[in-house]
């Protein structure tokens, strides 16, 4: 699976480039996106909500979350 | 012996000559106490003897806008270490920060909000900056200010804010000291101590904070009025709606204690005004003009005095804005509307 590592970046820079990175694959295809912050796990996940984006949520650790998203 | 024609005229490092109009660099263009930008009086648009009113033209500026004076003042003081300098902007201070960077040698990057006209991202590009476009509604941070929370975060990310660094006119005392020491004591000259009243736009405040506090010093019953737009979504690029806004996203360099009043203007009223300063004075002003001397025009109507309005920039960066605004008064006259 396709990953985007954006755990050193903070919001509204991880939106974007999560936002980005959804916009470069193909429909239907799957990919894990890694954050690290609660501040950014929120902002992504409304945003690809809102794209009608399907997600996953895994949390990795105290400050490492992933979202497993499919266009 | 004789001097070298490069003597003559103004080698690298010489001050200016304002008089002979010869500069050793660009930034030397810059307006100061010697070198004002232009006050001139508006005679069609306010015909009242007893409330006169002044535009201080910073389109006059090297790089066209009041953004000038406080461009150079941030990067003279600032480290950049190699460092590429990154700002939010709605057009102006972005490219004076552009100009004044380029001719330092430095990299540039600035985000500017989207709904910023076409004009001023061209220009940016051309300077060569790298722009990046963000939506108000971006960041939850900074509710109505996407850029400013673009860079807030490139600021603050362990991946990039080695670098980069912002001067932040928002919070940048020299933001205040660059109109303290120039602007405000240029319409003191200007006006040979004779102003009454000094409008200005709330934007990042700077403009306000500064002059209004050299002015208040002159003379404490000067009266200093900011202007505001009525709504926190407007088309006044470069102005900022402060009533409402909570502490934490107000303008750290504001001080309130040099400000008697604050008014407020609509886009439509600032545009008509713009319009009619062209159409009636010759003047081709930004619409921020437009909203400040809306204010001013109303305090005409029944005050007297001698008014000083800051016109921030010029018409040409707003060009698509105002072919909206034509073809709309187009549509009115076709339908036989005023």
């Amino acid at each position: 699976m396709i990953e985007c590592d954006l755990t050193d970046l903070i919001c509204p820079l991880s939106k974007m480039k999560a936002t980005q990175f959804v916009d470069s694959l193909s429909d239907g295809q799957t990919a894990k996106i890694w954050l690290g912050d609660t501040e950014s796990l929120k902002s992504v996940t409304r945003e690809l909500k809102a794209r009608q984006v399907k997600l996953a949520f895994e949390h990795n650790g105290q400050n490492r979350f992933a979202l497993i998203v499919t266009k | 012996m004789g001097q070298s024609n490069q003597d003559r005229v103004g080698g690298k490092g010489k001050g200016p000559d304002h008089k002979l109009k010869v500069y050793s660099d660009i930034i030397q263009l810059i307006a100061g106490p010697d070198n004002p930008t232009p006050l001139v009086r508006l005679n069609r648009v306010n015909p009242s003897e007893d409330f006169q009113i002044y535009l201080k033209l910073e389109r006059y500026n090297p790089f066209g806008s009041v953004k000038d004076r406080i461009a150079y003042e941030m990067l003279k003081g600032l480290e950049t270490g190699g460092r590429t300098v990154v700002e939010p902007s709605s057009g102006n201070t972005g490219i004076a920060l552009a100009c004044v960077a380029n001719a330092m040698g430095i990299p540039v990057e600035i985000a500017i909000p989207k709904m910023v006209p076409e004009e001023k991202k061209v220009m940016l590009r051309f300077l060569g900056a790298k722009v990046t476009e963000a939506d108000d509604e971006l960041c939850p941070l900074f509710p109505t200010e996407g850029a400013r929370g673009l860079v807030n975060a490139l600021i603050g990310s362990p991946k990039t804010r080695d670098s980069y660094v912002s001067p932040n006119q928002y919070e940048n005392e020299m933001n205040v000291q660059a109109h303290y020491r120039s602007t405000g004591p240029e319409i003191w000259k200007q006006t040979r101590g004779g102003v009454t009243h000094f409008f200005a736009g709330l934007g990042t405040c700077g403009t306000i904070t500064g002059v209004g506090r050299y002015l208040k010093e002159q003379n404490p019953q000067i009266k200093v009025i900011a202007i505001e737009p009525s709504s926190p979504k407007h088309r006044l690029p470069g102005m900022k709606r402060i009533t409402g806004l909570s502490e934490e996203f107000m303008p750290k360099i504001l001080d309130r204690s040099v400000i008697d009043e604050i008014l407020e203007v609509s886009d439509e009223d600032a545009y008509d005004t713009a319009l009619e300063l062209a159409r009636k004075e010759g003047i081709a002003a930004g619409p921020t003009t437009g909203a400040i001397l809306h204010v001013a025009l109303r305090h005409a109507g029944s005050g007297t005095g001698l008014a000083v309005v800051i016109s921030p920039d010029d018409a040409f960066k707003y060009a698509s804005f105002y072919q909206e605004v034509l073809q709309a008064e187009s549509a009115r006259a076709r339908k036989g509307k005023p």
